[in-house]
């Protein structure tokens, strides 16, 4: 998956579709695979991302991840 | 192009729900025609547009449009005698029929033009007609059903599903979530605005507003589209922002080819939470958020003056996404004496 190529985050971390006209402000987790989502990344690799960069455990980070990337799948933020 | 130009505007009053002549004159002022003669057109003394001297040169007071088109054409002749006018950009639905009664005597006994869509474009998009349009045009529009007394509806009410919506033929909406609700409501509009009165499927969703131009042969001229940010009581935008999505320009090419509507247009619609758009209304003229469009790019009331003068006019084809609106109320103090003086005379120059 991938970030749609018109949706804009700026470095406060205020996300904007244009597309749907929705805004969202994200926290600083959410800015890190936002960035990372500017390529082409797997589930897998954004959870590795992830395992590698914070102290929590493998069940919880599964689930807080998947939760995250259904908002972006069903406010249209991301492309699969 | 524009030093010797009239251009006169209707609408300039700015309640909650504000009428479009206000940021119809503000747009004119940042267009070619920024040196042209503006002229407003009230309704009452009180209307804010006409305190404006920045935007408004000269008001005068008109008939309201219940008392014909005879009476219109006596005022605007009149007007015309000391101020003579090249285009007229009539901002109410309400105006729209002594002003399409008139078109053709305006040009041609006083040379004022004016772009409207034809009597069948308007009728053809009235809220009662709109189910018909919808199939007509490929365009999803909610279920609905028109009633032209109380014990119409009241023999339909088992069938009814709530919520629901009850609209007047030209102006107002509540939504109701039972029969008590809906019979109060149906009785409250057809008190304010008569019949018919329209009951609509109520489709939950975001609310989005495209204002267009149809250049009268089925093309698209002009299309900004704005995502509702922020909603009054009375459902009217207090906030919005520019969006781009390809299936809103579609229903707007499919409105136009369709209608080959010629002029301005609104159309008001409800993004449902499956994605598709639902057409609710389409309102006949520019609407009250017009210079959000302007500053994102598209000048609309601009387009329309040049078409009125039979300039050449191209498509606009982009705008900035992004851009809001934020609007706001603003206390102008006038003296006594100005206010008096429109009110007995009708007639009101600002000096700046």
């Amino acid at each position: 998956m991938k970030i749609n190529k018109d949706c804009v985050v700026n470095s406060d971390g205020f996300l904007f579709n244009p597309h749907s006209g929705e805004s969202f402000s994200v926290n600083d987790t959410a800015m890190d695979l936002l960035s990372l989502l500017k390529d082409e990344r797997t589930e897998q690799e954004l959870f590795e991302h992830l395992k590698a960069s914070y102290e929590v455990d493998e069940f919880t980070l599964k689930a807080d991840l998947n939760d995250f990337l259904f908002l972006l799948r069903i406010k249209g933020v991301v492309d699969e | 192009m524009s030093d010797h130009l009239t251009i006169a505007v209707s609408g300039l009053n700015a309640i909650d729900n504000p009428g479009p002549g206000v940021p119809v004159l503000r747009s004119l002022r940042e267009s070619v025609f920024k040196n042209a003669r503006l002229v407003g057109f009230c309704y009452g003394a009180l209307e804010p547009g006409a305190y404006m001297k920045d935007l408004v040169d000269v008001c005068y007071q008109m008939p309201y449009p219940s008392e014909g088109a005879d009476v219109l054409m006596n005022r605007l002749s009149y007007i015309h005698s000391i101020d003579p006018i090249d285009v007229i950009i009539p901002n109410f639905d309400s105006e729209l029929q002594p002003y399409l009664k008139l078109q053709s005597r305006l040009q041609s006994e006083l040379g004022i033009r004016m772009v409207l869509p034809t009597a069948e474009q308007f009728e053809m998009r009235q809220k009662s007609a709109l189910p018909q349009f919808g199939e007509k045009s490929s365009i999803t529009v909610p279920q609905s059903k028109v009633y032209h007394s109380l014990n119409e509806v009241e023999s339909d009410m088992k069938h009814f599903e709530y919520p629901l919506v009850v609209k007047g033929r030209y102006y107002d909406a509540l939504i109701c979530y039972n029969g008590e609700q809906m019979l109060s409501a149906f009785n409250k509009i057809s008190l304010n605005w008569g019949f018919p009165i329209i009951i609509q499927q109520f489709v939950s969703g975001t609310e989005f507003n495209l204002i267009g131009v149809g250049d009268g042969h089925g093309n698209l001229l002009s299309s900004v589209s704005m995502r509702k940010m922020f909603i009054t009581d009375k459902g009217k935008a207090w906030a919005g922002i520019t969006v781009e999505d390809e299936a809103l320009s579609d229903v707007a090419k499919r409105f136009v080819m369709t209608s080959q509507w010629r002029g301005a247009f609104e159309l008001e619609l409800m993004k449902s939470n499956e994605g598709v758009y639902h057409l609710l209304e389409v309102n006949p003229r520019i609407p009250a958020w017009v210079y959000l469009s302007t500053a994102a790019g598209q000048n609309i009331p601009e387009l329309i003056v040049k078409m009125a003068l039979k300039h050449a006019v191209t498509p606009l084809s982009s705008y900035q996404i992004g851009k809001l609106f934020i609007r706001y109320s603003w206390d102008m103090i006038v003296d006594y004496s100005e206010f008096g003086s429109f009110s007995v005379k009708g007639e009101k120059t600002n000096v700046k």
